[in-house]
């Protein structure tokens, strides 16, 4: 994109707005969001709305995470919410017709199914070629379709047992920690553990930064996108069980939103720290962001216009952010 | 090693001038399919098209079809819209908004206004995309989530009509010639004509087509290839607003909802007319044939097997991927532009 | 007194501190064809860029029949009558040869695109010039010669006044360079133009042109009428000063019997090439040729990157048949890319760039593939110190350091592979200072002496070839015509093979 020499490359004031602002609002608008709504609504900053703001954040950020590293590739996954329904629908399916009598067994069906659903958008990109935003935004009408079709187009609600069904979503271990909060945790160091400390990670990395030096040095492209797809689709399904279990249900459009949600908080949080590099904290930190701000509109009862607009402007900052960071620091 | 030898290196089908009954049938395919499954419904169920009402069906085909020529505009540069479903609902929504509240005769200057909204979403889409630099698909979904905004904003987040909309704002979409032919139809016909005479043409429709060909050889011979990206933003988003206003005097309502569904027919449209004729290059013919097709077994499923939603949003997939799947492999250079890397 | 059509003085044009173009001074009077001949980085497309205006000229002036002019835009010069046809191929695939010969100027009735009328205004062009080119197919569909007719036919619909051709007969096969270029002398004859073509075989320009311009480093060493001319002359002038002194070479490295590597032919692009190239250990074998020889090509089909039809050598005592870069790798070859910006990582630091090509030997702990920082880093600035690379620090982003810089880490960090044998590098000192390039030639002769590595080195700057290699390929066409030992390393002889494209 030869055109758009953006004329903020050429003054180093707008440069270096963009370098230190850019990299630094999320955190700034989480701290001023947080007191603003806090001022406006006391009952914001109750303890346990911080703590259903924070359950809430976990199921945008797990899928985020394992959205970083598809996008770290530079691809663009546009099928977090279908993986997290077909995930919830199959094990809820699974356990409402009594074909399994266990939960445990139950859940990991439903993340197998999220994760076939990778490797098939890993098929539809790598081998028929098609590129990989829309490869996930067909995969993700077809599963949605299936997901309708197992559930009959209804939300299955209290199929099982309702302590082990609502454990994850709904438990608080130790009676402080959600236990949303400690999946994220444990599943959010991993992920961050593979892409900044591995040899995984690094190749992904390099992928996405040049493809082509990625051949001339021998790596094998295909098999780390392949991983990279199955990672992300696998924890969308993990999100989408914990969905199900924070509602003790699973309906076939629970997770419509997180088709975008998820790619938002992936982007916001490039913004993060590094110069438009995905990164998971910074994953994370925009899921609580736009958890947050999404429950003080609620909270303050904004009108859905301004749900609509706040998400729509938070995601084309970002993004336009991320883009003028990219084209920066390639142009030292 | 990527470069291909030859830059334009010989891929995919010469749809010029089939010279077998094979080739023939190849380019053609996707009318083929289109009559073959409308036969093999008819056979399933006869009543499956009678049912619904072809001059209905015709409408609704008609306004996605004209959507669908919108964002074909945009992907002959290159540029893929996730956006033109909720252009078209947001010039819906300002019309119905300001129709809400003004006399029956304001219906043309609020057309008007209408239209110059959702002109100018495409100009916002045009700066962020050409000036700015971020990837079309990227971009546009981001603007996407805005235009919901507005059109909440607009509709008061209902499923939104007036009484004091009256009959004219009724007129364009249900309204009939004689009773017989839908002025949406008539609309559609004499868009996709305009569409392909502008597109086949005129020097700035073959700009337009050459800027997402071969964006080097347009600049050389000194097209202004900004220019016309920023025109195929500005034309796709009249177009989505047309459709827009037509199909909310058809529903007689406005909605976010609308502009959530007039996105997908859009897009397979536009993919399945690009495997028509000249694959891998959007042509209005093949939008036509591909909003046939796609009527065809939207309704087709929907009166043989039901219309449940699971069915559709299958079959909308399915159909989805095929088209994209067949372009990917005859000729990747189709696609628009990929990657979210800069 | 006749005006010139095209008259420069003095065009200089600087990228930071290197003169791609210096004080060129030539005239072209109509009905005239001047060639531009030079080895590839003499300047010519850097000049030409400057005739269209893609680049601004720093200094000097260019005056298009008497008057002066500056142009801004290609289609400020374009405007101004003139007309260039590039090397690689500026359709749009899908449309016919009339609709890409008119693109831009069609003519229009009523606001409409006048279809007849662009067609018979094509038809009218492709008679005037004489030619038979099918015009009503989409020109994906045709050969690399007629797509070439077609271009020409569309730089010639504006009636320039001066007419650039670069490369014309690179694409075109055995049959075609005679017609094309009677066709060429016919349209300088019949219309009021003057043509540039820049060509390296001498055949053809001697058959066409009228005045000859030796583009030589930037300058146009040699400019007069092609009669006055030899071509002894022009080769000698095309020679460039000796400014690398040949480093000295202790020995002749004793060749150990087997050969490292062992080619013949190679299949890509639909043709067999012809390469009979021979490699031993402990040697630099340089590899010349000029543009469209064929030695990056043939690079990457050995390496794996390109694909060629039942490709079989020998490497290592081994028969390789299906490489792959990650199998030859392990076998312990590598290549180097011919531009820089292929073989880096634009966005990530000088550690990332070096190490991505190690990560499985800077794991800490095998089973969870976790990278040692510490050992990356400390590997990292080895492989900078052991090439004397000026950085700050190992996290720095790759783009803050200079090009030459950045290809002393490509060679770098091939180099440090384990088990290397092999290490082809395609135009290794581009852009680089004299210094930095006496640094590289002194680490590749070390490697030869010291690891007894073989390197194969694309260039085509025969005086660092010259200055490295034991021994010298010279590629022409595609193949490999002609061989030189050390002893017989003659710059003018060299130069004339490869200009003439065989065995002299």
């Amino acid at each position: 994109m030869n055109e758009a020499h953006s004329t903020a490359q050429n003054r180093p004031l707008a440069r270096t707005s963009v370098n230190v602002f850019g990299r630094w609002w999320l955190l700034i608008l989480t701290a001023s969001m947080t007191l603003f709504f806090g001022l406006m609504q006391p009952n914001f900053l109750r303890a346990n709305n911080l703590l259903g703001i924070l359950s809430n954040a976990c199921l945008a950020a797990i899928a985020g995470c394992g959205l970083t590293c598809v996008m770290a590739t530079g691809e663009v996954d546009f099928s977090a919410g279908s993986a997290m329904t077909i995930a919830a629908c199959t094990m809820s399916v699974l356990l409402d017709s009594r074909i399994l009598n266990n939960y445990v067994g139950a859940m990991f069906v439903g993340i197998l199914a999220a994760t076939l659903m990778g490797a098939f958008n890993a098929f539809l990109h790598l081998t028929v070629g098609i590129p990989a935003f829309l490869a996930t935004l067909s995969s993700s009408l077809v599963v949605k379709g299936i997901a309708y079709w197992i559930t009959d187009g209804t939300t299955l609600y209290r199929v099982w047992d309702s302590d082990v069904y609502t454990y994850l979503g709904q438990h608080y271990l130790f009676g402080i920690f959600p236990m949303p909060f400690v999946v994220l945790v444990c599943v959010g160091a991993i992920i961050l553990f593979l892409l900044e400390f591995t040899k995984l990670g690094k190749i992904l990395f390099a992928i996405g930064s040049n493809q082509t030096a990625c051949d001339y040095m021998g790596i094998q492209t295909k098999k780390y996108k392949l991983i990279a797809f199955i990672m992300s689709a696998t924890m969308c399904g993990i999100s989408g069980i914990i969905q199900a279990s924070m509602s003790n249900g699973a309906g076939p459009n629970m997770a419509e939103s997180y088709q975008l949600l998820a790619v938002m908080v992936t982007v916001m949080g490039g913004t993060f720290l590094k110069k438009g590099i995905f990164n998971v904290p910074g994953t994370l930190l925009a899921a609580v962001l736009v958890t947050l701000v999404t429950n003080g509109m609620i909270m303050m009862e904004a009108s859905t216009w301004l749900k609509y607009t706040v998400e729509g402007l938070m995601m084309i900052s970002s993004v336009i952010i991320v883009t003028l960071l990219r084209r920066q620091s390639e142009r030292v | 090693m990527r470069k291909v030898e030859n830059a334009l290196s010989k891929q995919g089908h010469d749809c010029k001038k089939p010279e077998t009954v094979g080739q023939w049938i190849l380019c053609h395919f996707l009318l083929l399919v289109g009559l073959g499954l409308a036969l093999l419904f008819y056979v399933l169920n006869p009543n499956v098209f009678s049912s619904f009402g072809i001059t209905s069906i015709l409408s609704t085909a008609s306004i996605q079809g004209i959507i669908a020529l919108g964002l074909m505009m945009e992907l002959t540069t290159g540029n893929f819209d996730l956006s033109i479903g909720a252009t078209a609902g947001f010039s819906a929504a300002v019309l119905g908004a300001i129709m809400a509240n003004a006399s029956p005769n304001w219906y043309i200057p609020a057309v008007f206004i209408a239209l110059a909204a959702a002109v100018l979403v495409g100009l916002l889409n045009a700066f962020i995309t050409v000036r700015i630099g971020v990837p079309a698909f990227v971009g546009t979904m981001a603007i996407r989530s805005l235009l919901s905004g507005a059109i909440s904003f607009l509709t008061n987040n209902t499923i939104f009509y007036s009484n004091n909309w009256g009959e004219t704002y009724k007129l364009l979409g249900q309204g009939k010639i004689r009773n017989v032919i839908p002025y949406c139809c008539l609309i559609f016909l004499v868009i996709c004509v305009a569409c392909y005479i502008f597109l086949e043409h005129t020097k700035t429709g073959r700009y337009i087509y050459a800027t997402g060909a071969n964006r080097s050889a347009a600049k050389n011979v000194g097209i202004p290839v900004v220019r016309m990206q920023v025109l195929s933003f500005a034309i796709g988003a009249l177009l989505a607003g047309i459709g827009g206003i037509l199909h909310s005097s058809r529903n007689f309502q406005t909605s976010v909802q609308m502009g959530i569904d007039l996105q997908l027919p859009a897009q397979i449209c536009c993919l399945l007319g690009a495997t028509y004729k000249t694959p891998g290059k959007y042509n209005v013919p093949g939008c036509v044939v591909g909003i046939l097709l796609t009527t065809i077994i939207t309704n087709g499923v929907y009166g043989t097997i039901g219309s449940s939603i699971y069915i559709k949003s299958l079959v909308e997939g399915l159909v989805f991927m095929t088209a994209i799947g067949i372009i990917a492999t005859i000729r990747q250079e189709g696609l628009p532009k990929v990657k979210f890397d800069i | 007194m006749k005006q010139a059509v095209l008259e420069v003085k003095g065009l200089t044009k600087y990228f930071g501190d290197v003169a791609a173009n210096k004080d060129i001074s030539l005239s072209l009077d109509k009905h005239e064809i001047l060639a531009i001949v030079g080895e590839n980085g003499a300047g010519k497309s850097t000049f030409c860029k400057m005739l269209t205006g893609i680049y601004h000229p720093d200094k000097g002036s260019i005056a298009v029949e008497g008057e002066e002019v500056r142009f801004q835009t290609p289609a400020d010069s374009i405007s101004r009558g003139i007309s260039m046809v590039y090397q690689e191929r500026n359709l749009v695939g899908m449309l016919t040869g009339a609709q890409n010969i008119c693109l831009g100027h069609e003519p229009c009735r009523s606001g409409l695109i006048d279809g007849k009328g662009l067609n018979s205004l094509a038809e009218q062009i492709k008679h005037d010039l004489g030619l038979s080119v099918d015009l009503n197919t989409p020109v994906e569909q045709m050969g690399a010669g007629e797509q070439q007719l077609i271009e020409i036919m569309r730089a010639l619909r504006t009636n320039p006044k001066i007419l650039i051709l670069d490369e014309p007969t690179a694409s075109l096969g055995q049959g075609e360079i005679e017609p094309f270029l009677q066709f060429i002398q016919r349209i300088k004859s019949e219309r009021e133009i003057a043509i540039i073509f820049i060509s390296h075989k001498f055949e053809e320009v001697y058959e066409i042109a009228d005045k000859i311009a030796v583009f030589t480093d930037g300058q146009n060493v040699l400019f007069a009428p092609s009669n006055e001319l030899t071509q002894e002359m022009c080769i000698d002038a095309m020679l460039r000063q000796d400014k690398i002194k040949p480093l000295i070479i202790s020995q002749t490295p004793t060749k150990d019997k087997q050969p490292l590597l062992e080619v013949e032919e190679i299949h890509y692009g639909g043709k067999v090439h012809n390469i009979s190239v021979k490699a031993y250990p402990g040697e630099v074998v340089g590899f010349y040729g000029l543009v469209g020889a064929g030695r990056t090509e043939c690079m990457q089909c050995l390496f794996g990157l390109r694909y060629s039809k039942n490709i079989h050598y020998i490497f290592n005592g081994k028969e390789i048949t299906k490489p792959k870069p990650r199998q030859m790798i392990q076998e312990g070859m590598i290549l180097t890319p011919e531009k820089r910006m292929e073989g880096l990582f634009r966005g990530l630091s000088l550690t990332d760039n070096i190490c991505n090509l190690f990560l499985d030997e800077l794991l800490s702990n095998r089973f969870l593939k976790i990278i040692d920082r510490k050992k990356s880093n400390a590997f990292a600035e080895q492989v900078l110190s052991d090439n004397s690379v000026k950085y700050r620090n190992v996290s720095q982003p790759i783009i803050s350091l200079s090009g030459g810089n950045m290809q002393k880490i490509i060679i770098g960090r091939s180099v440090a592979l384990k088990g290397i044998k092999l290490m082809i590098i395609d135009e290794p000192t581009t852009g680089m200072d004299i210094g930095a390039k006496y640094q590289v030639y002194q680490k590749l002769r070390t490697l030869t002496q010291e690891k007894n590595l073989c390197i194969m080195m694309v260039s085509s700057e025969l005086d660092e070839l010259f200055a490295v290699c034991d021994r010298l390929y010279v590629f022409a066409n595609g193949d490999c015509v002609d061989h030189f030992e050390r002893d017989e390393f003659d710059k003018k002889r060299i130069v004339e093979t490869a200009v003439r494209g065989r065995k002299l």
